[in-house]
C-alpha cells in the first residue's frame, strides 16, 4: 500500500539509482515491490536486467485503455518493474492531459497498482516538476528527494526547506531528503553534509557515499551488492531502506517486512 | 573547657605508655623478645582486617619501635673512640635521623587520604566559567605538541568558553602555522625569562579565561578533562588549583630496562596516589606543572606563577596556600603522556626537581612564614625535604665498607644489641608502608629508585642547599626513542664503583676474620656488615641494570578498536569494513574486499567512523599475500582535521587510561622480584645470543636437508 515517490529538482542525483536499489532491497526483505518508471528516458528497467531492445511500457497502453499492470514485468522474487516504454511526444502529451483532467487517475483508474494492498510502490520521476509528480500527490505516502552533496545543492536545500518544491502544503510534510555521493575526503562535501544535517535533522533520511560500485553495477545490470558485496553505497542504501521503513511504519530486516495496518 | 580538661586527662594517662616503651633500656634478649612481639602483633593485626583504624594502630606501633631505636642510637651508640669514628658515626646517625623524619612525615601525610569525587557541572552552561588551555613548549618537536593541542580541541566544553593556546618559547614558525591550521591561539615572546613560569605569566597577560588548564606539551588530554575538574571550582569559590595524575603510557627507563614486562607499579604511582590524596586531606595537594586547572583570580592574587625556583609548580601552590586558597587533587587519570625516554634524561629531570624542592626549602621554607596550617606545613615540608635523600642514601650504601675494609666501627656497642633494636624498626617500617601503599609501590623499589638517583644527585642538591639562588631551569627532553641497546655507563659509574667496593670488602672482611692474629674482627659485626653489604649490593645491581638501555620498539600507542571504516580505492570504489587496531602511524582493517576488485586498484584512503564524526586519512597500503585476513595501512601526512580525528579516537575517550589496580604487595616476594629482574636484565644478552644461535642452527639444518 505505501507509495514512495522519488523525485528531485535536479537530474543525475541518483533518483533512478535509489529507485532501483531500494526496490531490490525491499523485495529481498520479503515484500512485493513494484518499481514504476515515470521518466520518459525509460532507463529504470535497465537496472533490473531488462534488455535494451525490450521497449514496452505502460505508455503504449494508454490508447487501448488496458490496465498498466499488464505492462509490468516480473524481474525477480517479489520484484516487478513497470517501464515507461518507448514514447513519442504525442503519447507524452496525452499522458499529461490525462493527469490534468483526472487528478486522481492513478488512485482510481490504476488502483491495481497504486491502491493495492501488500504492494510497495516506488516511483522514479523525471527531474524537476512534472504533471506526473502532481498526479502522484494523492497516492504518495513519502517523497524521497535525493540531492548530491555538492555546492550546487545548497540553494536547492534551502528551497526545499522553505517548502517551495511542492505545490500544495499538505504534501510538504511528507518528504525526506537523501544526500547522495557524499565524500568525506572533500571539505566542501563535509560542510554540505553538516549544513543538511543541522537544517533537516530528522528529514535527512540518509546519506549515500560516492562509490564507483554504483556505476559499475549499473553497467553490468546487477544490484550494487552483486558487484561489490562490501560496497559502501549499497550499505548506505540498505540503511536508508530501514529508515524509510520506519518512517512509513514497517520494519525491514533480512527476511520479513511487515506492513503495518492502517497505512494510507 | 570541660572537654579540653577531659582530653588533657586522657592524654596524661595515655602518653606515658609509649614514652616508657620508647625509653626503657633492655638487654639484647629482652629487646629481641620485645621486637618479635611487636612484629608478631603487627603481622597479626595486618591479617585481621583491612580497616583503617588497624592501619593507624600499625603506624603507631611502628612509630614507637622506630623511635625506640632512634632513642637507643642516641643514648647508647654514639660514644665512639677515635675522631674518624666519631665523624662517620655522627654522619650515619644524621642520615638515620633524616630517614626517621621522612618516615614520620610520610606516615602523617598518608595515614588519612581523601578520595575526591568528581563534582558535576551545573545543567545551565551559562554558569560554566571560561577556560584557557595552555600548552607550553620550548624545544619539543611539533609532532609531539600537535597531538596534545588536537586532543585539547576534543575536550567537551562549550566552544565559546574554551580557548586553546600554544605558548611557544622557541619562537618557531612551523608552530605558528600549525596553530592557524588547527584554529588555536599562538603566543610567543621575545625573551625566555624565567622559563616555563615566565612563559605562563606572559600568556596570562594576553588571555582572559577565568580558569587556566595547563598541559605540558606531551600530556594528551581525554575529552572529559574539564567536565571532571571544573565543577569543583564552582562548588568551592576559594579553590585555586585542582591537580590530576600524570600518567605515562610509554615506559620510563626503569620500567623498560628493569621491569622487563612485569606488572609492577611505576615510580610515579605512589606520588599520584596515596601521597597527593593524603596531601589533599590536609588541604595541601600541590601543583605538578601539568594536567591541572588553576583559577586566574588566585594566581593574580599572588602575582602569577612563582618563578624564583626551578620547580615553579610546587612553589606556586605553596604561595597560593599561604594566601589562604584551597587546593585539590582528583585521583582520576584524565590525560596521558610520554615518560622520559632514557636514564640520563630521567636523572636530569630529577636533578631539576631535587634542586627546585631544595630551593623552596631554603627560600620559602614551609615551616616558616605566614598563612599555613600545621598540617600543610608538614606536607610541604615532606615534599621539599624528600630530595635530601641522595647523601643519606650514599652513606647507607657505603657504611659497611668502613668496618669491612678499615675496621672502623661507626656504631658503639655490640652488633647483637644493635640488631635487636634495628630489627623491629626496619621490619615494621617496611611492613607498615607495604600495608598502606602496597598497591602503589612494592617494597624496596623505592630504595632502587633512590639509589639510582643518589650518586648523581648528591653534589647538585648539596650545592643548591648552600647557594639556593643558583639553579637554571632545564627542559626534559622527551619523545625521542632509544633505538638500539647500549649500556649508559656515565649514568651509573659511581654505582659500579660502589658495587665493586662492596663486593671486595665482603671478601676482604672474611679474609681478615680468618687471620685473627693480624685483625680484630668480631663475628657478629662481620655478619651484620656483610648482610648489610649484600642487601646494598643487590639493590645497587638492580639500579645499575637500568642503565642497560633496551631499544624501545613500541613508539606509539596502539589501540584495539572495532569501528566501521570505509576503504576508498583508486578507481573510486568505496567499501565498508571493520577496523581492527589503530595507532598514530597506521591501522589494520579486516579484509572485506573481493580479491579481484583489489588487484591493481590499491586503497588510497581510509575513513574511520565513530559516533561523533569520521576522519578520512590518505594511506599507503602495505602489501600482504592476497587474501590475507587483514589489510594493513600506513598513514600518509594528512590534514589537521583528520589528524584530530585519529587523536580523538586514540586518546580522547573517557576510559582511555582506565586500568585495573595492581596486586597487593608482598614484602618478600617484592624483594625476590627485584632479584629476578636484575638476573633477567643481566642475562638478557646471553639468552638472546643463545636464541639467535639456536635459530641459526635450525636454519642451517633446514638448508642442509634441502641440499
Ligand atoms: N552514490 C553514487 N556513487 C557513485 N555514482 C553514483 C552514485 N549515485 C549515482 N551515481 C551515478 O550517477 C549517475 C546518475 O545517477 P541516476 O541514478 O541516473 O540519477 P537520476 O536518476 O537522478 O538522473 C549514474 O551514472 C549513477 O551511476
Ligand atoms: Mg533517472
Amino acid at each position: 500500500m505505501p507509495v514512495i515517490s522519488i523525485c528531485s529538482p535536479k537530474g543525475g542525483v541518483g533518483k533512478t539509482t535509489l529507485a532501483s536499489n531500494l526496490s531490490y532491497i525491499f523485495s529481498q526483505s520479503g515484500t512485493k515491490v513494484m518499481a514504476v518508471d515515470m521518466d520518459p528516458q525509460n532507463a529504470l528497467r535497465l537496472y533490473f536486467g531488462v534488455s535494451l531492445a525490450d521497449e514496452g511500457g505502460f505508455i503504449a497502453s494508454l490508447d487501448s485503455q488496458a490496465p498498466w499492470l499488464n505492462s509490468a514485468l516480473n524481474v525477480g522474487r517479489n520484484l516487478y518493474v513497470l517501464p515507461f516504454g518507448k514514447s513519442t511526444y504525442e503519447m507524452r502529451r496525452n499522458l499529461d492531459q490525462i493527469f490534468i483532467n483526472e487528478p486522481d487517475y492513478l488512485k482510481t483508474s490504476q488502483s491495481a497498482i497504486f491502491n493495492a494492498p501488500d504492494l510497495l510502490v516506488i516511483i522514479d520521476f523525471p527531474p524537476g516538476y512534472s504533471e506526473a509528480l502532481k498526479a502522484a500527490a494523492c497516492i504518495t505516502d513519502l517523497y524521497v528527494i535525493p540531492l548530491n552533496a555538492d555546492a550546487a545543492s545548497v540553494s536547492l536545500l534551502s528551497q526545499i526547506k522553505d517548502g517551495d518544491l511542492f505545490e500544495n502544503g499538505e504534501s510538504a510534510n511528507k518528504y525526506c531528503i537523501v544526500l547522495n555521493q557524499v565524500d568525506n575526503r572533500v571539505k566542501i562535501n563535509r560542510e554540505i553534509q553538516d549544513f543538511a544535517r543541522s537544517n533537516f535533522q530528522d528529514k535527512l533520511a540518509g546519506t549515500v557515499h560516492l562509490d564507483t560500485s554504483v556505476t559499475e553495477a549499473a553497467a553490468l545490470q546487477v544490484p550494487i551488492s552483486g558487484f561489490n558485496p562490501s560496497s559502501a553505497a549499497a550499505f548506505d542504501i540498505g540503511m536508508l531502506a530501514r529508515r524509510l521503513g520506519t518512517m512509513l511504519g514497517f520494519t525491514v530486516n533480512e527476511d520479513t517486512m511487515i506492513i503495518s495496518q492502517g497505512q494510507d | 573547657m570541660l572537654k579540653f580538661l577531659k582530653l588533657l586527662g586522657v592524654l596524661l594517662i595515655v602518653i606515658p605508655v609509649p614514652v616508657f616503651t620508647i625509653i626503657t633500656p633492655m638487654s639484647h634478649t629482652d629487646q629481641y623478645i620485645f621486637g618479635l612481639c611487636m612484629i608478631g602483633g603487627c603481622v597479626l593485626l595486618n591479617h585481621l582486617s583491612q580497616k583503617h583504624y588497624i592501619s593507624v594502630a600499625l603506624i603507631l606501633i611502628t612509630v614507637v619501635c622506630s623511635t625506640r631505636y632512634m632513642y637507643f642510637r642516641l643514648t647508647q651508640t654514639l660514644e665512639l673512640d677515635s675522631l674518624i669514628e666519631t665523624i662517620f658515626g655522627y654522619l650515619l646517625f644524621a642520615a638515620e635521623i633524616y630517614v626517621y623524619c621522612i618516615l614520620l612525615l610520610s606516615f602523617f601525610q598518608m595515614s588519612w587520604s581523601l578520595r575526591r569525587k568528581i563534582v558535576p557541572l551545573p545543567e545551565d552552561t551559562s554558569k560554566w566559567p571560561t577556560v584557557d588551555v595552555y600548552v607550553p613548549t620550548y624545544n619539543e618537536p611539533l609532532s609531539l605538541v600537535r597531538d596534545t593541542v588536537l586532543a585539547a580541541q576534543c575536550i567537551d566544553y562549550p566552544k565559546d568558553k574554551l580557548k586553546i593556546y600554544i605558548l611557544d618559547d622557541g619562537r618557531r614558525k612551523e608552530f605558528a602555522t600549525f596553530a592557524t591550521e588547527a584554529g588555536v591561539g599562538y603566543i610567543t615572546r621575545t625573551d625566555n625569562a624565567h622559563a616555563k613560569a615566565g612563559n605562563l605569566n606572559h600568556a596570562m597577560q594576553l588571555t582572559k579565561g577565568e580558569l587556566i588548564a595547563i598541559f605540558d606539551c606531551d600530556h594528551i588530554s581525554t575529552r572529559i578533562f574539564l567536565q571532571a575538574t571544573v565543577g569543583a571550582f564552582i562548588k568551592d569559590p576559594r579553590l585555586a588549583l585542582l591537580q590530576t595524575p600524570h600518567h605515562f603510557y610509554s615506559p620510563d627507563p626503569i620500567e623498560r630496562n628493569l621491569y622487563l614486562g612485569r606488572n609492577i607499579p611505576t615510580e610515579g604511582e605512589l606520588f599520584y596516589g596515596p601521597v597527593q590524596r593524603g596531601n589533599d586531606n590536609w588541604n595541601a595537594a600541590f601543583f605538578c606543572g601539568s594536567c591541572a586547572v588553576i583559577r586566574r583570580a588566585a594566581l593574580n592574587s599572588i602575582g602569577g606563577f612563582a618563578f624564583e625556583t626551578v620547580t615553579e609548580d610546587a612553589h606556586t601552590a605553596l604561595r597560593l596556600q599561604r594566601h589562604g586558597w584551597n587546593t585539590a587533587y582528583l585521583d582520576k587519570i584524565l590525560a596521558g603522556g610520554l615518560a622520559t625516554e632514557r636514564l640520563i634524561l630521567h636523572i636530569i629531570q630529577r636533578n631539576r626537581w631535587g634542586r627546585g624542592m631544595i630551593q623552596i626549602f631554603r627560600l620559602d621554607n614551609p615551616l616558616l612564614g605566614r598563612g599555613l596550617t600545621l598540617a600543610q606545613r608538614l606536607c610541604y615540608l615532606s615534599a621539599s625535604m624528600y630530595f635530601f635523600f641522595a647523601l643519606p642514601r650514599v652513606i647507607f650504601l657505603t657504611v659497611p665498607l668502613f668496618y669491612l675494609l678499615f675496621g672502623i666501627s661507626v656504631v658503639h656497642g655490640s652488633a647483637e644489641l644493635l640488631f635487636a633494636y634495628a630489627l623491629p624498626h626496619l621490619f615494621l617500617s617496611v611492613y607498615t608502608s607495604s600495608r598502606l601503599n602496597g598497591r602503589y609501590r612494592y617494597s624496596f623499589w623505592g630504595e632502587v629508585y633512590d639509589i639510582l638517583l643518589s650518586f648523581p644527585l648528591v653534589l647538585p642538591t648539596l650545592a643548591v642547599l648552600f647557594s639556593p639562588h643558583k639553579g637554571k631551569f632545564n627542559v626534559t627532553d622527551k619523545g625521542g626513542t632509544v633505538d638500539k641497546a647500549y649500556f649508559d655507563a656515565r649514568a651509573v659509574r659511581a654505582h659500579i664503583i660502589c658495587a665493586g667496593l662492596l663486593l671486595f670488602s665482603m671478601v676482604f672482611g672474611f679474609v681478615k676474620y680468618l687471620m685473627p692474629e693480624y685483625f680484630d674482627i668480631q663475628l657478629g659485626a662481620l655478619l651484620l656488615n656483610v648482610a648489610w653489604a649484600t642487601f646494598n649490593l643487590s639493590l645497587l645491581l638492580a639500579a645499575i641494570c637500568v642503565a642497560r638501555e633496551t631499544p624501545n620498539l613500541r613508539k606509539t600507542q596502539r589501540l584495539e578498536l572495532k569501528a566501521p571504516v570505509l576503504l576508498y580505492q583508486q578507481s573510486g570504489i568505496c567499501s565498508r569494513s571493520t577496523l581492527n587496531d589503530l595507532s598514530m602511524t597506521g591501522c589494520r582493517v579486516e579484509n572485506s574486499i573481493d580479491q579481484d576488485l583489489l588487484d591493481d586498484d590499491p586503497v588510497t584512503d581510509v575513513e574511520i567512523m565513530s559516533d561523533f564524526s569520521s576522519a578520512s586519512i590518505p594511506v599507503e597500503m602495505l602489501h600482504d599475500a592476497p587474501g590475507a585476513k587483514y589489510l594493513r595501512f600506513k598513514f600518509r601526512d594528512s590534514d589537521v582535521d583528520s589528524h584530530r580525528e585519529i587523536v580523538r579516537l586514540l586518546f580522547s575517550r573517557a576510559d582511555t587510561w582506565v586500568a585495573p589496580p595492581h596486586e597487593k604487595d608482598n614484602v618478600l616476594k617484592s624483594y625476590f622480584t627485584i632479584l629476578a629482574c636484575t638476573y633477567d636484565s643481566l642475562t638478557r644478552n646471553i639468552r638472546r645470543n643463545r636464541a639467535l644461535k639456536k635459530q641459526r642452527r635450525k636454519e642451517e639444518a633446514a638448508r642442509g636437508e634441502a641440499a
